[in-house]
């Protein structure tokens, strides 16, 4: 087990694929027997202990402390990130449903009050537990984070191209960003399968980068923020969807941010045929 | 007797040739609703390849308004589309 040393922060790629995709997933280095443990405490829980995680399963502190967790959580949330009261502890048990599509909601905000250009709030899912396909693994939309969708128009969506499910290892970590659209999905298994979700939130603004970050890196960074789509988008959505994400970029990255507008879409070679940039040969290619 | 199986295809733009980017079938049976499940397969690369199938587009997704420039609103363009099934009671 190594709760001791300094937090493992996450490299340019992994915040490029976080603000890309919405999540990334950590497999912390806990100590043998820990996680058969927490899922022997969680077992023998007369009730779920709603908002009193810490007090009802003290192990949590040791998940929490780990240098691969601070490390992302400072990552992704700057240095004074807090946790926020509350979480919850979802026990899925065999032959369940799954959820509908949702973004979680945060008292006294609506749908529309979304983080769609930051990364102020993460939501930190630890399974105990192996979790496979059968076991009700929660499913994730990636780059669902940036869309502002009303509950209702959620309702007759069911199976998504993109949607990724999270089968992890025993001690694995989700942290997603807090708008992501997710669901927990119908356990075919005949295992419980428990996940503790707790919260966490910026509380100040980065005057640099609060990761392990390279300005060599830069550019290829740029470049990938440019052009990885984890789910197909219409045309309207390309270039907000691409400002989106290099906002988010500008707005957690402090002295390291990049100009808002590339004009890497106008370089590469001449098209075969007609007067296409890259930019509008993508969107001619897509009906 | 015939009943009425629902098909909705959400497709990536309002064109009925776009790809599909999300489905749910509902069969006229009693039935519990169509859930989320791993390896689920897209039953049509297109709406236009549902409607070869023998499926009836009865409703097509209205334009969208232009709000925010800057959002990313729901996913894809709901079509819904119906296919007449011959159902032993």
């Amino acid at each position: 087990m190594t709760n001791a040393g300094a937090p493992v922060l996450l490299t340019d790629d992994e915040m490029v694929s976080f603000i890309i995709n919405g999540f990334h997933i950590v497999e912390p280095d806990l100590s043998s027997g820990f996680n058969e443990r927490v899922f022997s405490t969680l077992l023998e829980m007369p009730e779920n202990p709603g908002e009193h995680i810490i007090e009802a399963l003290p192990a949590m502190t040791d998940v929490l402390g780990n240098p691969a967790i601070t490390g992302a959580l400072t990552s992704l949330l700057g240095q004074d990130y807090i946790r926020e009261p509350g979480g919850h502890i979802h026990m899925n048990p065999p032959r369940t449903r799954a959820q509908p599509w949702h973004q979680d909601e945060r008292f006294g905000r609506s749908h529309q009050d979304r983080d769609i250009d930051h990364l102020k709030h993460v939501m930190l899912m630890y399974y105990p537990q192996d979790v496979t396909d059968d076991m009700g693994p929660t499913v994730l939309l990636p780059g669902s984070h940036r869309r502002v969708a009303s509950p209702e128009s959620m309702v007759t969506l069911v199976n998504l191209r993109g949607q990724f499910f999270s089968t992890v290892k025993a001690g694995s970590v989700l942290l997603t960003h807090s708008d992501i659209w997710h669901a927990g999905t119908g356990n075919r298994s005949d295992r419980i399968r428990y996940m503790v979700k707790i919260q966490f939130s910026r509380t100040q603004e980065n005057a640099e980068p609060s990761w392990s970050h390279s300005a060599e890196a830069l550019s290829e960074m740029r470049l990938r923020l440019d052009s990885e789509h984890p789910t197909p988008l219409s045309r309207n959505e390309y270039e907000s969807d691409h400002a989106l994400r290099v906002r988010t970029w500008n707005n957690i990255a402090g002295n390291a941010a990049m100009p808002l507008r590339s004009e890497a879409h106008l370089g590469g070679p001449w098209p075969a045929s007609g007067g296409a940039t890259t930019a509008s040969r993508r969107r001619r290619d897509m009906p | 007797m015939k009943r009425q199986r629902i098909l909705y295809l959400n497709a990536v733009s309002r064109s009925i040739r776009a790809p599909i980017v999300g489905f749910a079938i509902h069969e006229p049976v009693e039935s519990e609703s169509p859930q989320i499940q791993a390896g689920a397969e897209t039953p049509y690369m297109s709406v236009h390849h549902a409607v070869l199938d023998g499926w009836r587009v009865v409703s097509f997704p209205a334009q969208r308004a232009e709000g925010d420039p800057e959002s990313v609103g729901v996913f894809g363009y709901e079509f819904i589309l119906e296919q007449m099934a011959k159902i032993d009671d």
